[in-house]
């Protein structure tokens, strides 16, 4: 970041609010496809909800860059924090405009919670009746969060930004990863890559409902929603009992499996689409992924057999595992009831829960969480210190990492990844110390604070409308900086309170 | 007289053990999705009696059939006799508020032959009331407002667009 002096506050913020509204532009024109949905299925009523909201908010953008003006300068990387900041809450406001409508929320600040939690691909629900909500408004819930899941700023560098600067938005979003040398290609290859799952996903997921005896005529919805649903890490599912709706284990393997290719890193996929098959031996964030989904598994899986939380060996697998899975990759797809967590699996199990959720899927993919790469990183460090603790003082040691290319293990890497899981630890601690005050039990604050902070949407019963608004406004405080990875968040809050965005 | 005493009350006790209902046609114990879920080990393995909506799709599985009811807090599945699906006029969906049905059957908190899913082995599917269509009407506002906005929001894009090429010129 250059520090090289302040630019005047206005042509800075206009610059962000240029930028922002092409993002707000955007999310208003994906309104659309839920409308065309509600025009397909005859429903007037919804076409008419989305195509309001849609007008409104592409309106609403429009204005937003036109009286900004176009920028005469490309976007620093203060600016891509700053936008990205901005976008996602613009974003949330503009996109509970059709929940709001459509009665199935309490409140404006509910429906403005459930984008929060969509585009965080956090997976967290207020919505009231999800099972009798229409084809349209699920298509739009599903979107939000795959959208979301993908970047809303990688959205518009794809379609809308030509100006330069893009990387800088990019990174904003806490994607620091460029898959290809250009950072609109690689917006472009993420999306690419989006879309093939898409329709292979799709595909699997329809065959294992027909095969489990759901109704032909329901299974290609429900297939593209929960989709949508585990490639973005989101969680949200069309019903209420989420996963139990279906009754079939092998679509929740289905299901679960697609959430861990969306919670891996765009660029190990690049990776493995070019052939490059050895990177699945060799990347440490994908090791480290592994590693700690087994030795999570320990914890659940002792914690569960322990308590006596199910009668079989198999039982074990399909819930235990499933769920850990779900938490890990920070999906939050379950197959078991919110309040059965607390009440059915132990101290022990919950403990490797929240230990998943809070380390969390990948960098550069749809997950949230720590992130694999960060953890690997200070791991190595932690085991580099030890080795040079061994050798001569004289020895000259430079460690190295191979992340999808070979890397120095810099103490600028180990601080940037500390620093970040430091912040996410703090938040995390602040989200369950507050739920404990607030008089709900330790293991369950604790459970919903690591859903939250780490973007995950699993449940121990605690989110519901009828919490308090206060808590509503901490957990999306939470998702937000959880998925933008607090840089972005603190450049705005900076910004605000100096008056002066420094470039 | 005062030896047959204790001989008559014996007997009466008797007559009252044997008129008791044993535990298999005992009345079912009326229940609420929140005490299955929350308190299931209560419930476990007990024959209970669930009303509620029935909602989504059923899912056939051979000769039997899940079907999800729900009592508006929780929804519960019950897997049943698929014959007892023609009962079932409408499920609950955006189009539809699905029958009301009473589901008699043996709970299960973990239901070893489902996968350890919580779930009613049900005996009896009893339709209460039967489905019936939801209307949706227009929103009126929105009938007048949406023309209205659309017609900014195209005239916004058009200044957006004259704006860029004026910049691109210069």
């Amino acid at each position: 970041m250059s520090r090289g002096g302040t630019r005047s506050r206005g042509q800075d913020w206009r610059l962000v609010g240029f930028y922002s509204g092409r993002i707000v532009v955007g999310f208003g024109l994906l309104m659309l496809i839920p409308a065309l949905v509600a025009i397909g299925e005859a429903d007037w009523s919804s076409m008419l909800t989305f195509i309001f909201s849609a007008s409104v908010t592409v309106a609403s953008g429009f204005a937003m860059s036109i009286s900004a003006g176009q920028p005469q300068r490309p976007a620093q990387w203060y600016h891509g924090l700053l936008i990205a900041s901005v976008a996602w809450v613009l974003a949330t406001l503009f996109g509970a405009i059709p929940y709001d409508l459509s009665g199935y929320y309490l409140s404006y600040l509910d429906a403005a919670f459930d984008v929060m939690s969509g585009l965080t691909t956090t997976g967290l629900s207020l919505i009231q009746h999800p099972d009798a909500i229409s084809d349209a408004m699920n298509t739009y819930r599903f979107i939000v969060t795959y959208v979301g899941g993908l970047g809303i700023v990688v959205m518009a560098l794809t379609f809308f930004v030509n100006e330069g600067g893009a990387f800088k938005l990019y990174v904003g979003e806490a994607k620091d990863e460029r898959i290809l040398p250009n950072v609109r290609s690689t917006a472009r290859a993420i999306w690419r890559i989006g879309l093939l799952y898409l329709v292979v996903g799709s595909a699997l997921l329809f065959v294992t409902l027909v095969i489990g005896g759901f109704p032909i005529a329901r299974a290609p919805w429900n297939a593209v929603w929960m989709f949508l649903s585990a490639f973005s890490t989101g969680g949200f599912a069309p019903h209420s009992q989420n996963l139990l709706y279906y009754h079939n284990p092998i679509f929740e393997f289905a299901v679960v499996s697609i959430a861990i290719i969306g919670s891996l890193n765009f660029a190990f996929h690049y990776a493995l689409w070019q052939g490059r098959w050895k990177e699945a031996t060799r990347d440490l964030e994908f090791l480290t992924f592994f590693l700690s989904v087994n030795i999570m598994w320990l914890f659940v899986a002792i914690g569960l057999i322990r308590v006596g939380a199910y009668s079989g060996i198999a039982e074990i697998i399909r819930i235990g595992y499933l769920n850990l899975i779900s938490a890990h990759t920070t999906t939050g797809v379950s197959n078991i009831y919110a309040p059965q967590f607390p009440v059915r699996w132990g101290s022990l199990a919950m403990l490797g829960m929240v230990m998943a959720m809070l380390i969390g899927g990948s960098a550069t993919s749809t997950a949230g969480g720590f992130k694999g790469i960060r953890v690997g990183i200070l791991l190595r460090a932690i085991a580099e210190d030890v080795r040079r603790m061994l050798l001569p003082e004289r020895a000259v040691v430079r460690s190295r990492f191979h992340h999808i290319e070979d890397s120095v293990l810099t103490d600028a890497r180990v601080r940037g990844a500390a620093v970040i899981i430091m912040l996410y630890l703090a938040t995390f601690a602040t989200v369950a110390l507050i739920l404990a005050l607030y008089g709900y039990p330790l293991t369950s604050s604790l459970f919903e604070a690591a859903s939250v902070t780490g973007n995950v949407g699993l449940s121990s019963g605690i989110t519901q409308a009828s919490m308090a608004p206060v808590l509503k406004l901490l957990f999306m405080v939470a998702m937000w900086v959880g998925r933008l990875e607090f840089m972005s968040v603190f450049a705005l809050v900076a910004s605000l309170i100096r008056g002066r965005v420094p470039a | 007289m005062r030896t047959w005493g204790p001989l008559v009350a014996l007997l009466f006790v008797g007559v009252i053990l044997v008129g008791m209902p044993s535990p298999s046609c005992a009345a079912p114990l009326a229940v609420t999705g929140t005490e299955l879920v929350t308190h299931g080990k209560l419930y476990n393995r007990r024959i209970v009696a669930f009303t509620g909506q029935v909602i989504g799709s059923p899912i056939r599985d051979g000769r039997k059939a899940w079907v999800n009811v729900s009592d508006g807090f929780y929804a519960i599945g019950a897997l049943v006799e698929a014959k007892e699906l023609s009962k079932i006029n409408s499920y609950g969906s955006y189009w539809d508020v699905g029958a009301e049905v009473r589901v008699v059957g043996t709970f299960y908190t973990d239901d070893a032959s489902q996968g350890g899913e919580t779930d009613i082995r049900a005996t009896t599917l009893q339709v209460i009331r039967p489905g019936h269509p939801v209307p949706h009407p227009v929103n009126r506002y929105l009938v007048f407002l949406t023309p209205l906005t659309g017609v900014v929001a195209l005239l916004l894009f058009d200044l957006d667009r004259r704006k860029r090429r004026s910049a691109h010129l210069s």
